[in-house]
């Protein structure tokens, strides 16, 4: 606070100095005097007194120092002094406003197909950086007409940045070029073919294999020439739901009895510090161990650590063929159908039942219609 | 406009208006002393300060003693103020 008041720090030196304190401060007012020495003390005066005061003290035939000057009156005074500063900061802001007049970024926004660098490329290569200079009406024009992707454009200046907006034209599926043909998505058999666009490489009857090609992304026109185009076509196919259940008339069957040992430990950092293990007495046994931490920020990673043995049997089983008959089929059936698909249409429905030695196997066919054609992408992603 | 000593003087009947004119002192707390109608300072130093006053000397006596203000006819010391006489 005390740099902020408008006072100057004033030694004085010379004899009877009273005398004179007491004349100047008829005028001025004198602050914080102290005697220093019998011929020498310092007083604070107001900035703007500074000069009189001097001046009287002089003409008395004192010595006077100005130790130190404070307050924002007597740093302005100070600062228009500094040249050196005055012209850093003259230079400054000429440099800041000739910059002004610049572009120092173009932002392009918008773009997918088109690669924005090539735009930023082509505008710095062919427009001014000058502000004065720039017509942005000029740049989209000629953006234009030198991107064919570009549909609309717009060019604005803001701030120091060239900002391009552009919107890219979507041009239909047939004009993008690069085409993959239409496979099978399954092991079928053709049942009807209803073609749109492309190349036939199957008729109805045929019996195709999962990923042979179904329409060729290509057709010829009328002069033999080969036109890529996508390929489109509805194809219908009857395909087979196959799955079997087998039963064995005798067999082991391991089952567990309700009954549990629980045994625990807390351990930290790998040392066991608390134990409640209990002697699992089962003959047979099946174990579940789980952890887990104690603590949620794992500050102190105590671990619990929890095992469960649970008592086991095994027995013979016996049991005929004849008494699970329909479960077993509806359990074929069951594992068939996990294959089924929306919009299939079930048309058949085959079981066969075979015999072993000690065992019967139960087969179900279902044979659906389904919509067999998907591009090469899909296929891949289903695999 | 109110006046501290003038409210002062005016409780005070034992004396007549213009015998109470000379100077006003006050000391705040030995810390401060606020005078009033002086007429020039005639010692300053660390231990002693003093000055004229109508019809006398007054002298301050104490320790790390400075004049904070001195104007005109006002002045203010600070510092540890052991006593003032009148001479």
């Amino acid at each position: 606070m005390k740099k902020l008041k408008n006072l100057s720090r004033v030694r004085i030196k010379g004899l009877n100095q009273e005398r004179t304190l007491s004349k100047i401060s008829k005028k001025f007012k004198l602050f914080n005097l102290t005697r220093v020495e019998k011929s020498l003390s310092e007083l604070e005066v107001k900035n703007n007194d500074l000069k009189k005061v001097k001046a009287q003290f002089v003409s008395e035939g004192f010595e006077v120092e100005v130790l130190s000057s404070n307050g924002i009156t007597h740093f302005f005074k100070k600062f228009f002094k500094n040249y050196g500063v005055i012209g850093a900061i003259i230079i400054s802001f000429a440099f800041y406003l000739f910059q002004f007049g610049f572009i120092w970024q173009v932002k392009v926004y918008g773009t997918e197909k088109i690669d924005s660098k090539e735009v930023v490329e082509y505008i710095n290569q062919n427009f001014s950086k000058n502000k004065r200079q720039i017509k942005t009406d000029n740049i989209e024009i000629s953006l234009k007409e030198n991107f064919a992707r570009i549909s609309m454009v717009s060019v604005a200046i803001v701030g120091q940045s060239l900002v391009v907006n552009v919107h890219e034209t979507i041009y239909p599926v047939e004009m993008e070029g690069q085409f993959s043909p239409i496979y099978a998505e399954v092991d079928c058999k053709v049942t009807s073919v209803e073609l749109i666009q492309g190349t036939l490489a199957v008729k109805a009857g045929d019996i195709v294999q999962k990923g042979e090609v179904l329409v060729h992304p290509y057709i010829i026109d009328a002069e033999g020439q080969t036109r890529e185009v996508n390929p489109q076509a509805i194809i219908k196919a009857d395909v087979w739901l196959i799955a079997s259940e087998t039963h064995y008339d005798s067999y082991y069957k391991t089952y567990r009895t309700g009954e549990s040992i629980e045994s625990s430990r807390i351990t930290l950092f790998g040392l066991e510090i608390y134990n409640n293990s209990k002697v699992c007495e089962f003959e047979t046994f099946e174990s579940e161990t789980s952890s887990q931490y104690l603590s949620e920020n794992q500050a102190l990673p105590l671990i619990y650590e929890k095992t469960v043995y649970y008592e086991t049997k095994t027995e013979l089983v016996e049991q005929a063929f004849e008494e699970v008959k329909t479960q077993k089929i509806e359990e074929a059936k069951q594992k068939a159908l996990i294959y089924f698909q929306e919009y299939d249409i079930i048309k058949s429905e085959d079981i066969n039942i075979s015999s072993g030695v000690g065992f019967t196997s139960v087969d179900v066919v279902i044979t659906v219609e389904r919509k067999i054609g998907v591009n090469y992408e899909n296929l891949h992603k289903e695999n | 406009m109110f006046n501290f000593f003038d409210e002062i003087k005016k409780t005070v009947k034992n004396f007549e208006p213009q015998e109470l004119t000379s100077y006003n002192i006050v000391n705040i707390s030995g810390k401060i002393l606020y005078v009033e109608g002086h007429l020039g300072l005639t010692e300053l130093g660390k231990e002693r300060i003093t000055f004229k006053v109508k019809k006398g000397r007054v002298t301050v006596e104490g320790e790390n003693l400075c004049l904070a203000e001195l104007a005109d006819s006002t002045m203010k010391i600070v510092g540890d103020i052991k006593k003032f006489e009148v001479l």
